[in-house]
Parts: C-alpha cells; structure tokens; sequence
C-alpha cells in the first residue's frame, strides 16, 4: 500500500481480511472516481470499476478526503 | 474469533477466523461482511459500532471457550 495513507484500522482489520484489494484501485478511486457522494459523518465514498474483481469497489476516506478507511466491492452500487 | 475496536475511527472488525477474504457484502449501512473461497463467513466489519445498540454488550453463554485474553 505504497503513496495510500490509511486508517490503523484499514491497515490492520480490513487489509488483513481483504488482500484482494489493491492500492492502485484505491488511489485510482480517490484520484479519478466514477462517483463521489459524502456520508453523512463527513467521510468519503468513492467508487471505482475494477476490472480484476469484475465490480465497482467503494473507498471510504475520512473527511480529508485522502485517508482510506474502508474498502470492498459493493454489490449494490448502481451506476 | 478476536474482535478489535478502534477507538479513534470506532470501527470494530470482528475476525470469525484467520482465513482472508475473497468476497464482500453490505448487509446494512456500515456493516459489510466477509466471505472465503467457500462461501464461508469469516469476518465482520462494523462502522459506528458504539452507536449500534446491539454490541454494546457482550455475553458469552454456553461456549465451548479454550482461551479468552482482553487486550
């Protein structure tokens, strides 16, 4: 996870269980998301096509908009 | 199982077993569950945990417990 600043939480919990997810998905749907929509406590999705896992993944950042929180394919994202 | 809370993000993931992830699913708003190559349960991640009622408390009943280490 070269260049992403996370969350301890991201790197210890999620990364842990959910080694499919790479950083270049995770700066390529920070960078350049297909859509962006701010939770309503202030943190960041972002969702991003991801060819390898055949599904959008959603990114949550905190509200710096910067640090990865939270990542998985989302089933039910419509795009 | 181990279960972690992080009190700064107040994220609790709660790890079913060591085994990694190959699938995802929100079952509700900030709550996505974890799935091996079998289709297996073998975490959960929980956002906002202090705010659901429901883990607020835990009770361990009848469990065939070998260990259990607060840390």
């Amino acid at each position: 996870m070269n260049n992403l600043t996370t969350t301890t939480y991201f790197r210890d919990d999620v990364l842990l269980k959910r080694p499919y997810i790479r950083s270049e998905g995770c700066l390529k749907a920070i960078s350049h998301p297909f859509r962006r929509e701010i939770q309503p406590d202030g943190r960041i999705r972002h969702w991003i096509f991801v060819d390898e896992l055949d599904r959008y993944l959603r990114v949550v950042t905190l509200e710096d908009g910067v640090t990865v929180h939270n990542a998985f394919p989302d089933r039910r994202f419509k795009p | 199982m181990k279960l972690n809370y992080d009190k700064e993000t107040d994220s609790l993931y709660i790890h079913l077993s060591e085994r990694a992830s190959v699938d995802s699913d929100e079952v509700a708003d900030g709550v996505v569950l974890d799935f091996d190559e079998n289709g297996g349960l073998v975490g959960i991640d929980v956002q906002h945990a202090s705010q659901k009622p429901d883990i607020q408390s835990i009770v361990l009943s009848h469990l065939p417990l070998h260990d259990l280490q607060a840390a």
